[in-house]
């Protein structure tokens, strides 16, 4: 088992590195470069130069490349252009803010979608699976922004339960954290519920037809020893695989909804070095979701070896 | 005596009319296919009036959606303007009606783009086999590694704002999809035996290709680019929310929900019925998305919201 | 009493998006407790959903819609879904057809042998739960009694750890766990190789004999049927066509589906030369087919024939036959 880790390990090095090549060169093949945003439409062509000069800019790519790639190796993602502060530790400091607000959505989706998801198979064609798969239909159709606002509306606004900007750590301020981080949580949430719930609904009744469901029934296994016990497990299985892309989508969906509910989170960081086409940012930023990708691929591969029996490392 | 090419032509069209008839009788799929029309009724009407009749009537029906009047800014829902205006001025109604075309548009031209070149890279893909698939599906498989969702950002962030942008965000996302979709498809027909006899008979590459591979590969891909089109609308959405999107004074429904944000508190109708909009016309086209899978191929996984 | 199982005109159908489909148009037999009777017919004739009906594991989507079926003097269908629940693992079960299938894949044989045992304990002993009880040494010695050699360690095993011969043994031990009074067996060689057929047989041949243990025997090969059972029911499309002693259904089979049956198999004794099929193919199961089911396909088919459906009667004692001509046949079958 270790060695298997071990071996993952050592494979993310080249996906890593073929990532920061990727999004380096998306960067700088692009339109327009970081330092003509900056100076804005008047600047001199001498005062551009001058400025890339001192960036490195004018060297050649796969030079620049190189020095990036030395960096990083030394903990060293570059400054922003914008503020000056240094990109990984200020990605250091705001992880903890996405991460709190990624659990908390895939906690929330997780206890909502089982229940209803596993009831809905059981009770395949019946009045609370029209209505499950109705709402399933609402859920993935709902754009999460836009829930965001409608539940600001509701109840920061109009009912001020609920604090409207900001989050402050579980680890600092465990119910001030919890309030805070809900409503982000379940405008996030409202999507991932309705996918997960649609999958686990569509798992289970081609769990449930299998002919060891039929063999368990057949000996008279208890109704309930047979859906917790035989078929979840069974059930588990592809859902991991969907829970790993919902923690890697959360990541993405989470750069949006930190920017509605000011969250000092690195998707928020990712949408403002994008809009102030702070490079160092974005290229940071982004290596950092693949460190984190490949971090929950890993996860995910190492759970089914557990679930899975047939599967051999 | 029939060439087997146009057999199984045949059979892909008897099958499709039985389903077809099953897909219409469904309710739900009505529902979408009857949001879709007036979408797509909405949107030509707006190039008309856009193009030719100078917003005329879009403002004598209810305001012009780009002109300001501060006079009437931010006043809510009335009989003259149902959906209230926003912090310009501008009649609300007239700006979600015009939001239309950006958001059609934006999920109709990303589709068109990716699914040919997806489609045309699957197939010769799975058709040449080899170092061609290899090399292809490795660059696909890059594209296909990340979120979509983030790759998208991340694209239309380097490329700049604007609706040309975002639908080649977009259409660089899903051409690994429907590329992938594409070469499944086709490994899987090419192994099929009406493929063999037609090989055997000397029928030549082009002709298998387009007789007898294509045709049945068209469900899948028809039902994947229906979700496509949903998605796309969404993330069009999202990313003009963010900032990243079209540009004011165009409408796009997200631009209006970002705009409308700082006026939260006084105004909620400029947050609510652009919100409504793109749920109702995401929720149309997966309404259809999703009976064209139960009625064509049940068993099909998409990509899909 | 010794008749453990008595079918009577049992009908059964399935609901599909085209509308009804019979799986099971009418079938009666008796099962005789302490014997084997064995069920035989083509795929697709009925004779597993028949057995899926005794007990009470049918899908959703069948529908049960004539017939009775007395199980040690109780109707069946009279139960509710609890008793029914009740009677399984307990006083009948089920070898299934499919070994790998039937088996949990993430989840050991041991445990899920424990399982069926306990269910099947708690129910029998009536003392409330069984809890802390360990089964474990009565299951290691039911898994060498069906043949497995080291049996602790292949309770520790996961299904697709075993070879297909083992994992049908262990279905067998999982039957007999339960001490069952009925055990139907479905297609228990279907997919084996050859060696592994012979010793399954012999194992089913080995504990008929040696318990009381009452056993229906469903499968499509007439060979298994003659060598282990002692009554033979024919099925052909979904109905009982003839029920008879093993012996004399072998010597002299009066149905002329049975007779094309014994004629298409290979025996020692087949010197004429070419093989006799029995003429065309089963018809699809949403055909319907007036008067007899098998007229389309009968050497010796008549006007009545295909007007009227022949009922099954006693033509001799302990022998049933559903055909107007069955008594005017010569023994070896020719007309």
């Amino acid at each position: 088992m270790l060695s298997y880790i071990a071996r993952r390990l050592l494979g993310l090095v080249p996906t890593l590195l073929a990532a920061t090549a990727l999004v380096f060169l998306m960067i700088h093949l692009a339109p327009g470069g970081p330092v003509e945003y900056l100076f804005g439409p008047y600047a001199s062509y001498e005062d551009i130069a001058h400025a890339e000069q001192a960036l490195g800019l004018d060297r050649p790519l796969t030079e620049q490349y190189i020095r990036y790639v030395g960096r990083m190796i030394r903990g060293d993602l570059g400054k922003s252009i914008r503020t000056g502060r240094p990109v990984l530790q200020v990605l250091v400091r705001r992880l903890p803010y996405t991460g709190q607000v990624v659990v908390m959505s895939m906690l929330f989706s997780a206890l909502a979608a089982f229940p209803v998801g596993l009831l809905a198979a059981i009770k395949n064609r019946s009045r609370f699976d029209s209505v499950t798969m109705i709402g399933v239909l609402v859920g993935v159709s709902m754009p999460s922004f836009w829930l965001a606002l409608m539940l600001i509306l509701v109840f920061s606004v109009s009912l001020a339960i609920l604090p409207l900007y900001g989050m402050p750590l579980v680890t600092q301020d465990f119910k001030g954290g919890l309030a805070a981080a809900l409503l982000p949580a379940v405008s996030m949430g409202a999507y991932q519920t309705a996918v997960l719930c649609r999958t686990i609904r569509g798992e289970m009744i081609e769990v449930l037809s299998q002919g060891y469901i039929r063999l368990a029934r057949g000996f008279g296994v208890s109704g309930w020893k047979i859906y917790l016990k035989y078929a979840l497990k069974n059930v588990l299985i592809p859902v991991t695989t969907l829970l790993g892309l919902q923690v890697r989508y959360g990541f993405g969906a989470a750069a949006v909804i930190e920017t509605i509910f000011a969250i000092p989170g690195i998707g928020q960081y990712l949408v403002m070095g994008i809009l102030s086409r702070d490079y160092p940012v974005v290229q940071g930023t982004l290596l950092m979701f693949a460190l984190l990708f490949s971090a929950v691929n890993l996860i995910v591969d190492v759970t089914y070896t557990v679930l899975d029996p047939r599967i051999k490392w | 005596m029939h060439s087997p090419g146009r057999l199984s032509g045949k059979i892909t069209q008897v099958y499709r009319s039985r389903s077809l008839r099953r897909l219409r009788a469904d309710p739900a799929s009505r529902v979408g296919l009857g949001i879709i029309v007036l979408l797509i009724v909405t949107t030509t009407v707006v190039i008309i009036d856009k193009q030719f009749l100078r917003r005329a009537l879009i403002t004598r029906l209810w305001g012009d959606p780009y002109m300001a009047d501060l006079r009437s800014s931010l006043e809510s829902p009335s009989l003259a303007h149902p959906f209230g205006t926003d912090h310009l001025g501008r009649d609300t109604l007239a700006r979600v009606i015009y939001g239309t075309q950006t958001s059609v548009l934006v999920g109709l031209a990303s589709v068109a783009i990716s699914l040919p070149l997806g489609t045309v890279f699957g197939m010769l893909s799975a058709y040449l086999g080899g170092t061609f698939d290899e090399i292809v599906m490795r660059i696909m498989d890059v594209f296909l590694t990340p979120p979509a969702n983030i790759l998208a950002l991340g694209l239309v962030g380097i490329l700049g704002r604007g609706l040309e942008n975002i639908i080649l965000g977009i259409g660089i996302v899903y051409t690994p999809i429907f590329a992938r979709l594409m070469r499944g498809s086709a490994l899987k027909i090419k192994r099929m035996e009406f493929v063999e006899a037609a090989t055997a008979i000397g029928e030549s590459q082009l002709n298998i290709i387009f007789r007898e591979l294509l045709p049945n590969c068209l469900t899948p891909l028809v039902i994947q680019a229906t979700f496509s089109i949903a998605l796309a609308i969404m993330w069009e959405a999202g990313m003009s929310f963010l900032g990243l999107g079209v540009m004011p004074p165009a409408s796009s429904w997200g631009l209006m929900l970002h705009e409308g944000q700082q006026y939260l508190r006084e105004a909620w109708w400029l947050s609510i019925f652009p919100g409504v909009a793109i749920m109702l016309t995401t929720l149309g086209f997966n309404l259809v998305g999703n009976g064209l899978r139960d009625a064509l191929d049940p068993k099909y996984q998409a990509v899909q919201p | 009493m010794t008749t453990v199982l008595q079918l009577e005109n049992l009908g059964v159908d399935f609901v599909t998006e085209g509308g009804r489909v019979p799986a099971v148009r009418d079938v009666s037999f008796t099962v005789e407790r302490g014997k084997c009777t064995g069920l035989i017919g083509e795929s697709g004739c009925g004779k597993s959903v028949t057995a899926l009906t005794i007990m009470g594991l049918l899908p959703p989507t069948a529908r049960v819609t004539h017939g009775a079926i007395v199980f040690e003097g109780c109707d069946l269908f009279g139960l509710g879904t609890k008793e029914r629940s009740n009677l399984r693992g307990t006083a009948m079960s089920m070898v299934f057809q499919d070994a790998m299938s039937a088996l949990n894949p993430v989840f050991t044989i041991g445990e899920q042998m424990g399982d069926i045992v306990k269910a099947a304990r708690t129910k029998q002993d009536r003392t409330g739960s069984s809890k802390g009880v360990d089964y474990d040494r009565e299951i290691a010695g039911m898994l060498c009694r069906v043949g497995i050699a080291s049996p602790e360690r292949r309770m520790r095993q996961y299904p697709h750890e075993l070879s297909g011969g083992m994992r049908q043994r262990v279905l067998i031990a999982m039957a007999l766990l339960c001490r069952s009074h009925l055990v139907i067996a479905d297609e228990p060689t279907t997919g084996l190789d050859v060696n592994t057929q012979t010793q399954i047989i012999e194992l089913i041949r080995d504990i008929v004999a040696q318990s009381d243990v009452t056993l229906l025997l469903i499968t499509h090969d007439v060979s298994l049927v003659a060598e282990l059972c002692d009554r033979v029911v024919v099925i052909y499309r979904g109905s009982s066509v003839e029920e008879a002693s093993t012996g004399r259904l072998f010597q002299r089979p009066l149905h002329p589906y049975t007779r094309g049956l014994m004629n298409s198999i290979l025996t020692l004794n087949t010197v004429r030369g070419r093989l006799q099929p029995i003429r065309g193919s089963v018809p699809g199961a949403r055909e319907g087919i007036g008067g007899c089911q098998f007229h389309p396909r009968c050497p010796n088919v008549s006007e009545v024939c295909r007007a009227a459906s022949p009922r099954l009667l006693e033509v001799e004692p302990g022998r049933r036959c559903a055909c107007f001509f069955h008594s005017s046949e010569t023994a070896d079958g020719v007309p």
